[in-house]
Order: structure tokens, then C-alpha cells, then sequence
């Protein structure tokens, strides 16, 4: 699958900061969650793959494209959210969708076409003949999404897409970028703090620490234990249930997030689990194959990041 | 384009401008029947009404512009051009501006706009262009295309065709006019924008500019007619130099001369420098403004 990122020892420093350390990735299509630490460098990897910064060193492509020569058309092809409440002060939510579409190359009418068409797909009704300066966060979120999908981009760059939107706007706007990935096979990177949004919407994860990729997978792969086995949660006392499994050569185990795994070389399945729970009367609540938390997952891996030196420093 | 068209667009539902826009166009439409009153007149009351008309122009000195007995429209059609630039257009330019310029870019670094703009097709070249563009066509609204509608009329109104020969070079002139009010102002008014997130500020120094300018010419003309009376040899201040302290009289000046109403002094040389100068840098600064802003 040819990725839709590539960068090759891409370093960048500004100001005295070494924000970038010999960035090395391949990322594929698909929902791509880019984590970090605040400071890791990712804004500053967003903004470099639109060309608004030059790297010091390295190369890049984006979409097949490289930078920064062909950064005009990386930018015809990318749709980018950013963090940042911006907008265009004195238009209307409409006008601006369809200004940033002419900014794009669209013609005018094509422009306003799609820019209704995309309104509603972001869910942005009569709110959008309002000024942009009434609206409230989450209309803004809205609405910087219907700017960067105006054009009908293959990759869309979203920064902190759910920041500021409630509990229903952001599960709805987890379930548009779906829909954008599934159904219209757009590539999306999500740079976002929020870890449940990554585990619930995204194929891959790509972690930045201190200016540096240090881990690159689907999360399936991330997910899955070093062993396999069942996380349980029971009703109750289990104290001799779990005695027994131990007894029977399973390792139980009780996580940081409070979950009870337990697993055994060469388990397929949780049958012998069941049987021992039914002879100590433990009522089982849930059993389901064991899976790292993504929380989990990016702590060990920033931890172990800060413990190992830099290889550049 | 896209953005000159959506600046003219937003600048145009501001009730100020569209004032002001109404306003200054009562200027052209005097400058127009007066032009209709001196095709059809005395030539005796053309000559008076032209001396009146050249002393408030400043023409003066070895400038002096020699008022013919008969009625030229070579000379006097110009005059007529140069006044209209000079005095109510010229004004209204800083009030016009003063109501556009600042908020331009200023609004775009508070919205955090900008970003929108870059992450598009588009560089900062594109951006600054399509913002000074908008400036470009309300100046050319209140200067430009007056100034050439009124010539139109005044071939349209004439008695006969010589006219056509009279005045062939005035539309060249009424164009680079322009092009001298219109580049370095906006030029300037930008660059104030392109400094500071508050508008406010951006406006107050376009204003000041202009109003430390006139007080300066108006100070070191007094300081050099009172220079003049104490001594025989006279100020070592003359108009000329005193000009090139003020941008509202250096541009004045700089438009007689494009007028051909005032001749070639090294004064014209020294404010056609510091026009170029003023231009170039303060582009290159609105360039590095924005291009720095990118990077935060």
C-alpha cells in the first residue's frame, strides 16, 4: 500500500528549538491518530507537511508530492482542520466555506454547491447565513471542518477535531470521520490529546515524543497483550476463583486501569475460565479477549522514550 | 483575486465607506462642470478663474505657471486635474484608507485568519497582493475613474474636436497620478496592519502620519518666513525641502509635476526618492510581518 506520508530524516529547528529530530515514517491511508506529549513537535509536523515551514533537513512527500516544491498542489489535495478558532471575520458561515473554496480553485458556483453540500454534511443548517463571529465553539469546529472538506481533499489534517464540542458533537463528528474514511476513502490524520477518540476512530497510530517518531502501528497490532487472554470483571468476592485459575496454570493479573487479565501460553479459548467460575458460584460480568489500553500503550511508550537518550543529542 | 474580491466585498458593507464613497464624489462632479462652465465662458473670466485656481495649487516661485491671455486647454484642463488630486481626493484618500487598511491584515492575525488563507493554494505574495488589490480599486474609485469619466464628459461637452489634441497626454497623466497616490499609500496603511493584532493602533498611526506630517510643514513654513524676514539672504527652508517633511505636500507636489503643473526641480528628484524608498521598504516589511507570523 503506498503511504500516504513519507519522510526521510526530516529535521526542523526554529527559535533555538530542535522541534523535529531525524523523522523517519512511512504512514499508510486510512484514520491515522498522531499522539505526543504538548511540545512533541506535531503542530510543527502539520505545518511542515502543508509547506508553511521549511524543514532544515530531509525529505518529504505527501499524497506522492514533495515538499516544498510541490506545495501548492499538496495543499489543493490536503484539506487541514486547524486547532486555532480562526476564521474570517465579517463573513457568514457560508461565505466562508465558499471563499475558502474559490481560494482552493473551485469556481464560483462549484464552490457554493459544495460548500451547501458540505454544510450539511457537517451538520451546519440555517446557523450557516449567521456571522461567524455568533457562532459558539462547537459551530466553529463545524465549520472549520466544512472548510477543509470544501475542496474535496484526499487527506484531511485535523488538529484537536473534537476540542470544545459536547459529549453528542463529538461522538458525531468521530462518526463523520469515519463515514469520510469508510464510505468516501479520504485519508484523515488526527493529531488529538483525547486517547479515546484515537482508540474508537482510528486504523494507526504514529507517536511523537521530543521531536521524534517513536512508535508507528495499527492499533490492532498496539492492542494486542505480548500473551493472549481474557479480561474479566466479576460480580462480587472471587478470591478462590482466582486462586483456582492459578492453580490451574493461569496468570492472573490485576492492570494499572483496575481490569483482572488472565492468560496462559497456548489459550484459544476462555472455556476452562467459565467452568472454574461456575464451581466457586462466581457470576462472571464481562470476559473479553484481553487488549492494551491505547492509554496504556502511549504511556509506556512516552515513558520509555524519556528514558532512553536521544539519539541526536 | 478570490481575495481582492472578498476584501472589496466585506469593505463594502461597511455604512462609513459607502458615506464617503457618496461624498467624494461631489469633487468630480464640480471638477466636471467646471470643466462645462470653461468650454462655454468669457475668455476673460477663464483667466481670473485660473489664477485663483494656480495660487492654491502652491505654484509658485521659479514654478510660477505662466497663465496664458487665452484660454488653453493644455494648461488649464490639467490645473483643473492636479486641484482635483490634490485637494478633495487626496483627502478623502486618508479617511478612505483610514476606514479599510487597518483592519486588513490586523483582523486576519485576531481571527488567526491567516492561517486559513496559507493552508490553501496560495503565498504570501497572492495574499498581500489580493489585500492591497482591495485598496487599489476604492482608491481607483475615488480618483482614477472620476478623474477619467470627468475627461470623457469634457470631450463629450466640448464645442469642437481639437480638444482631443488639446488634452491627448491628460488620461497618461491622471494614470500615473494614480499609480503615485495609490501604491506607496496603501503600501504604508498596510504595512501599519501587518504590525499589530488591534486595528485601532493600525488606524491611529495611518491618522498620525498624516497629521504629524501637516504639522511639521505648517511649523517649518513659519520657521522659514520668519527666517525670511529677520535676514536679507533669506531661509535656507525652502518650500521644496519643507515638502519633503510632509507626505501629504510631498505627494502634492509630485502630482503638479506629473500634471506638468509645477516644472522639473531637484526637490521633485529628492520626493520621487523618497517615495520609491518608503514603497520598497515598507513592502518588504509587510512581506516579513506576514511571512513571520506563519511560523508562531
Amino acid at each position: 500500500m503506498q503511504p500516504i506520508i513519507q519522510l526521510r530524516n526530516v529535521s526542523k529547528s526554529y527559535r533555538g528549538i530542535q522541534a523535529l529530530r531525524g523523522v523517519d515514517v512511512d504512514i499508510p491511508p486510512g484514520v491515522i491518530g498522531l499522539l505526543g506529549p504538548n511540545g512533541s513537535g506535531k503542530s510543527t509536523l502539520i505545518k511542515g507537511l502543508l509547506g508553511l515551514l521549511r524543514f532544515n533537513v530531509g525529505s518529504a512527500t505527501v499524497l506522492g508530492l514533495s515538499l516544498p516544491k510541490q506545495r501548492f498542489a499538496i495543499r489543493r489535495s490536503v484539506g487541514y482542520l486547524p486547532e486555532d478558532d480562526c476564521y474570517i471575520a465579517g463573513l457568514t458561515g457560508i461565505e466562508s466555506v465558499a471563499f475558502m473554496a474559490k481560494l482552493s480553485g473551485l469556481s464560483g458556483p462549484e464552490g457554493l454547491r459544495r460548500s451547501h453540500e458540505i454544510l450539511d454534511f457537517a451538520d451546519l443548517h440555517e446557523e450557516r447565513y449567521r456571522p461567524v463571529e455568533s457562532y459558539s465553539t462547537g459551530m466553529r469546529q463545524k465549520l472549520k471542518f466544512a472548510q477543509a472538506m470544501v475542496h474535496d481533499p484526499d487527506l484531511l489534517i485535523m488538529d484537536e477535531p473534537t476540542t470544545g464540542l459536547d459529549p453528542n458533537q463529538r461522538v458525531a463528528m468521530l462518526e463523520r470521520i469515519r463515514t469520510l474514511a469508510r464510505k468516501h476513502r479520504k485519508s484523515v490524520l488526527v493529531s488529538t490529546h483525547i486517547l479515546h477518540d484515537v482508540q474508537t476512530t482510528c486504523d494507526h497510530v504514529v507517536i511523537l515524543t521530543a521531536g521524534q517518531i517513536v512508535r508507528v502501528d495499527s492499533l490492532d497490532n498496539l492492542s494486542r497483550p505480548a500473551q493472549a487472554g481474557w479480561a474479566i470483571e466479576t460480580c462480587g468476592p472471587a478470591d478462590a476463583f482466582f486462586e483456582a485459575l492459578t492453580d490451574h496454570a493461569w496468570t492472573v493479573s490485576r492492570r494499572g486501569d483496575g481490569s483482572i487479565w488472565v492468560s496462559r501460553d497456548g489459550a484459544e479459548s476462555p472455556d476452562e475460565i467459565w467452568s472454574l467460575a461456575a464451581q466457586h458460584d462466581v457470576a462472571i460480568a464481562s470476559l473479553q479477549p484481553a487488549r492494551n489500553s491505547l492509554e496504556q500503550i502511549f504511556f509506556e511508550t512516552v515513558r520509555d522514550a524519556s528514558e532512553t537518550p536521544l539519539a541526536n543529542s | 483575486m478570490s481575495i481582492a474580491a472578498n476584501g472589496i466585498r466585506l469593505a463594502w458593507r461597511g455604512t462609513w465607506l459607502r458615506r464617503t464613497l457618496i461624498l467624494t464624489s461631489f469633487p468630480a462632479v464640480i471638477c466636471a462642470l467646471s470643466i462645462f462652465a470653461l468650454e462655454q465662458v468669457e475668455p476673460g473670466s477663464q483667466k481670473r478663474f485660473f489664477r485663483s485656481m494656480a495660487i492654491l495649487s502652491g505654484v509658485q516661485g521659479p514654478n510660477r505657471l505662466s497663465i496664458p491671455s487665452d484660454y488653453k486647454r493644455d494648461v488649464y484642463w490639467p490645473l483643473l486635474m492636479a486641484n482635483f488630486f490634490r485637494y478633495p481626493q487626496s483627502i478623502a484618500m486618508v479617511l478612505l484608507v483610514g476606514l479599510i487598511a487597518p483592519r486588513s491584515i490586523s483582523f486576519d492575525y485576531r481571527s488567526k485568519g491567516a492561517l486559513l488563507y496559507f493552508s490553501r493554494p496560495i503565498g504570501v505574495t497572492q495574499y498581500l497582493l489580493g489585500k492591497q488589490a482591495t485598496l487599489w480599486f476604492y482608491l481607483a474609485c475615488i480618483t482614477t475613474i472620476p478623474a477619467l469619466v470627468v475627461y470623457v464628459l469634457g470631450l463629450a461637452v466640448s464645442p469642437n474636436l481639437s480638444v482631443f489634441w488639446d488634452t491627448w497626454d491628460l488620461p497618461i497623466r491622471i494614470l500615473i497620478s494614480s499609480l503615485c497616490l495609490i501604491i506607496p499609500t496603501s503600501s504604508v496603511a498596510l504595512w501599519m496592519s501587518s504590525m499589530t493584532e488591534e486595528s485601532r493602533y493600525a488606524a491611529f498611526g495611518w491618522l498620525a502620519m498624516w497629521v504629524l506630517g501637516w504639522v511639521t510643514f505648517f511649523a517649518l513654513t513659519l520657521v522659514a518666513s520668519m527666517q525670511n524676514a529677520q535676514s536679507s539672504g533669506g531661509s535656507v527652508l525652502s518650500v521644496e525641502t519643507i515638502a519633503l517633511f510632509s507626505p501629504y505636500h510631498l505627494l502634492g507636489r509630485i502630482q503638479n509635476y506629473v500634471f506638468g503643473v509645477i516644472e522639473y526641480d531637484t526637490g521633485i528628484s529628492w520626493a520621487f526618492t523618497i517615495l520609491m524608498i518608503v514603497t520598497v521598504a515598507t513592502q518588504c516589511m509587510l512581506y516579513w510581518n506576514v511571512r513571520s507570523r506563519l511560523v508562531r
